[in-house]
Order: structure tokens, then sequence, then C-alpha cells
């Protein structure tokens, strides 16, 4: 039986992957356009914070922090591009 | 069965004897006769038959004293017996009283023992509970993450 911990993480990582699948070519999609650039601002203002909420967390020595790490500067380098 | 000669205040009588026992009649004929010619002596009697029962007397009274003192003597011995089993009686009770304080003590030992070791169980369970309840908090802070991560990749998903 998986701990509470366990469980979240496995959650993060489910999360991580549905972003890195879906999200990252939508949000390249959307700069590419153009369009609704506000959105696009806000969505790069919450990847800061969650970045930062993640970093407080310290999970460095869990296998999702990695991805949590990779799949965030992605998208902000795409929103940065 | 052996017959003796013995002498007594002057008269000689043949008594029988068990076989081996010769000297032995010979020796308290003579302690009877010793006893006769004195009463003979003192009282100036010349009647045997007075002399003999007197004689006879004589060593009944001394063989009474001799069981009265005979007697006096093991009531002693049994006196200073009972007194040597209250006196072993008492060093018993020293050594029981003793054992008890030794006892008394090795309980108190285990007692603070038993303690320490409840002691440290309670703080064992103060720990885990305290860790359970840190680990909590982190899985909230990891599930409020994971929410947050899924309301972004909802919003870019959306058209």
């Amino acid at each position: 039986m998986l701990s509470r911990i366990e469980s979240a993480l496995q959650r993060l990582g489910q999360a991580v992957t549905r972003l890195e699948e879906t999200g990252i070519g939508r949000l390249e999609a959307m700069v590419a356009a153009g369009r609704d650039e506000a959105h696009v601002e806000r969505l790069g203002a919450e990847l800061l914070a969650v970045r930062a909420d993640y970093e407080e967390l310290q999970l460095t020595s869990h296998k999702a922090s990695g991805r949590v790490d990779a799949a965030i500067g992605r998208l902000r380098a795409v929103l940065e591009a | 069965m052996a017959q003796v000669s013995v002498t007594v205040n002057g008269r000689s009588y043949q008594v029988g004897c068990a076989d081996g026992q010769e000297e032995r009649v010979l020796t308290l004929a003579k302690e009877l006769d010793a006893r006769a010619r004195l009463l003979a002596e003192a009282s100036g009697s010349v009647n045997e038959g007075v002399v003999l029962v007197l004689a006879g007397l004589m060593v009944a009274d001394e063989a009474a004293d001799e069981r009265a003192a005979r007697e006096a003597a093991e009531e002693e011995l049994a006196a200073l017996r009972r007194d040597d089993g209250a006196a072993a009686l008492q060093g018993r009770v020293v050594d029981l009283e003793a054992e008890l304080v030794r006892a008394q003590a090795d309980l108190d030992e285990s007692h603070a023992a038993l303690r320490a070791a409840h002691e440290r169980l309670e703080q064992r369970r103060d720990d885990v509970a305290a860790r359970q309840e840190q680990e909590g908090r982190v899985a909230e802070a990891i599930e409020a993450l994971a929410a947050r991560i899924e309301t972004v990749a909802e919003s870019l998903r959306a058209p």
C-alpha cells in the first residue's frame, strides 16, 4: 500500500506527463500564432509560481522531480523564445 | 547361667548371673558390701537383714539422686537445644530479611528500567505521530502542486 506521500508523488508524475504530452505542443502553437497574449502571460506567471513551490518542496531525491523541472523549463523556454 | 560367690557384711552368698557378667556382679557386690559395713559400724546393728535393707535403701537413694541429676541434665540439654534452635531460627530470619532487601532493590531496579522503557516508547510514539503529521503536510503540498500543474495542462489543452 502506497504511503500518502507516494500517492501524491504518483499524482504529480501523472500531471507532469499530461503537461508534457499536450501542453508544450499547444503552448508552442499559441505562441507561434501570437494569440491570447494575456493568457500566455498568466501561464508564464503560474509556471514561475509552480517552479518556486516545487523548489520549496525539495523533492530532488524523487524521480518525479527531474521531470517537473524539465517540463516547466521547456514551457518557460517556449514562453521566453 | 554362671554362679558367683559374693560377700556382704562378712557373709557369703551364691548368686546366679548371666554368663560374662561375673565381674560386674562382683564389683556391685563390693559396693553393697562397703555400704553394709559402713551402716553396721554406724548403727551397731548386728541384724543382718536390717543391715541389708538399709544398704539397699542407701543404694536406691543414690540411684534416685543419680536419676534425678540425669533428668535435670537432660532437661537442661533440651533447653540448650531449644535455645540453639531459636538462635538458628533468628539467624534464618536475619538472612531472609537481607534477602528481602535485595529482592526489593532488584524489584525497584526493574521498575525503574520499565519506567524508562515506557518513557522511550512514549517518545517514539510522539516521534511517529510528529513524522506522520509532517508527512501529511508534505503530501498535501505535493498534491496541491500536482493540482496546479493539472490546471496548467488543462488550460493549455483547452482550445
